[in-house]
């Protein structure tokens, strides 16, 4: 079994890195690095090391064969999406009530934005709501008391009434996706609903968010915490390659893929099926800098 | 009589013992390695089995239909949240099996809930694209329909 410091040294992770993506606190893991942790040091440093590995997807060895790669579909927990779960479950925290429970997501697109939206609302029973242009207010009050009641009652006191009484039962969280397009009234609507209702609600937008939230001051008192999603690090292109292709890159390929994607998850992605394609002509598992500088013609 | 695999041992202990504050409970438990048991764990909690309360792993003892229901739920979830999708999208969004989206797939297509729309060209491979025909709908149809 391999040491905890050594699968850090190996693939450049700091202790903040670790404790991200094991849950670990970071003074046990740089207590267990010191040796002064005050537990059975071993046996934790046995359990972490494996989460880590797993967590990179080494833990378990995906059966890779020359010339039949595959890009599997994975989920990816990288930091933006890590960071989005731990709002979503600070705003659903029931001591949340007492304080304020409206949040906003703001980042570029093709950060994965939507995507964790998505998957935190099929795994959590989350209310996902796509804003379009067309959609009046109470097209969007619609569609919240469609979420939770199958039925779109034609007046706005109606569609409260709903919702009221549907939030009542258990409340929901309500992620409204694209909300840097809806007019500001809107977004008072649902803070309306918000304080009604005591449902959180997250806006999730590109920058332009952030200046129509921060405008208006009843919103931005209300509103509990703002999470930029960044662009995709390093060790989320590492982690995805493993998880999804099943096979390692050597840290300068991974260099010259996070520069190639600017940020952009989508582009990884693209990438990976285009060098995938290319292992699988040339019966390899080895990625190279010529493989990577061959997609830019 | 079924096989008896780790993740019945550990089923096992969690009706003997009710919760466990760490995997390694479990495994010292059961006498055998932790690692295993994180993975049944891992698995476990996926299905809906096992989930974390106030820092106590707590066995849900939901039984198997309601758990084959809430896989359903998610993948029909996963289908409604996009206006198209491919078996991979739901795969990736439900966190499924590969096998599980295609049995379920096969069967709602059979009953006319999905339709496929187009095919799609993806590194080199060719995948087919779906979309729901009622996404209004908010309950999965029943297989047995």
């Amino acid at each position: 079994m391999e040491t905890l410091k050594a699968v850090m040294e190996e693939r450049g992770l700091s202790i903040g890195d670790v404790a991200r993506l094991t849950g670990e606190p970071k003074s046990k893991i740089s207590g267990i690095l010191r040796g002064s942790y005050p537990g059975r040091t071993e046996e934790q440093e046995r359990i972490i090391t494996g989460k880590l590995l797993d967590a990179l997807g080494e833990g378990r060895p995906v059966e890779v064969e020359p010339g039949r790669l595959k890009v599997r579909p994975v989920f990816i927990q990288t930091r933006n999406v890590q960071r989005f779960e731990k709002l979503c479950q600070e705003l659903m925290d029931p001591d949340a009530v007492l304080g304020p429970s409206l949040a906003a997501v703001i980042g570029r697109a093709g950060r994965g934005k939507t995507e964790a939206a998505k998957h935190h609302a099929v795994m959590n029973g989350a209310i996902y709501i796509r804003f379009m242009g067309m959609f009046s207010a109470v097209d969007l009050l619609r569609e919240v008391a469609h979420e939770l009641d199958g039925v779109r009652p034609r007046t706005t006191r109606a569609c409260l009434n709903v919702i009221e009484k549907e939030m009542g039962r258990g409340r929901r969280l309500i992620i409204v996706d694209e909300a840097d397009r809806m007019p500001v009234s809107y977004i008072h609507v649902f803070r309306d609903l918000n304080e009604r209702c005591a449902c959180p609600v997250i806006f999730i937008g590109e920058e332009g968010l952030k200046a129509k939230l921060s405008s208006q001051r009843r919103i931005s008192s209300r509103t509990r915490a703002e999470v930029e999603f960044g662009p995709v690090s390093t060790l989320d292109i590492t982690t995805y390659w493993k998880q999804a292709v099943g096979i390692g890159l050597d840290p300068e390929v991974v260099k010259a893929l996070h520069r190639r994607s600017g940020g952009d998850f989508r582009l990884v992605v693209k990438d990976a099926l285009a060098l995938v394609r290319i292992l699988n002509a040339n019966s390899t598992l080895t990625v190279t800098m010529a493989m990577v500088k061959g997609l830019e013609n | 009589m079924g096989q008896v695999t780790l993740a019945s041992r550990v089923r096992e202990a969690f009706r003997e013992r009710g919760r466990f504050r760490r995997p390694k409970e479990i495994a010292d438990l059961l006498g055998v390695k932790s690692e295993p048991v994180l993975w049944a764990l891992k698995d476990m909690k996926r299905r809906g089995e096992v989930v974390s309360r106030n820092g106590w792993l707590v066995y849900t003892e939901m039984p198997l239909r309601m758990r084959t229901k809430l896989v359903a739920s998610r993948i029909w979830r996963a289908m409604r949240l996009s206006s198209t999708w491919t078996v991979q999208d739901i795969v990736r969004l439900a966190e499924a099996k590969e096998e599980t989206v295609k049995r379920y797939l096969r069967a709602w297509r059979k009953g006319g809930y999905v339709e496929r729309v187009a095919l799609r060209r993806e590194g080199s491979w060719t995948v087919a694209v779906y979309r729901l025909v009622d996404r209004d709908r908010r309950e999965p149809p029943s297989l047995r329909k």
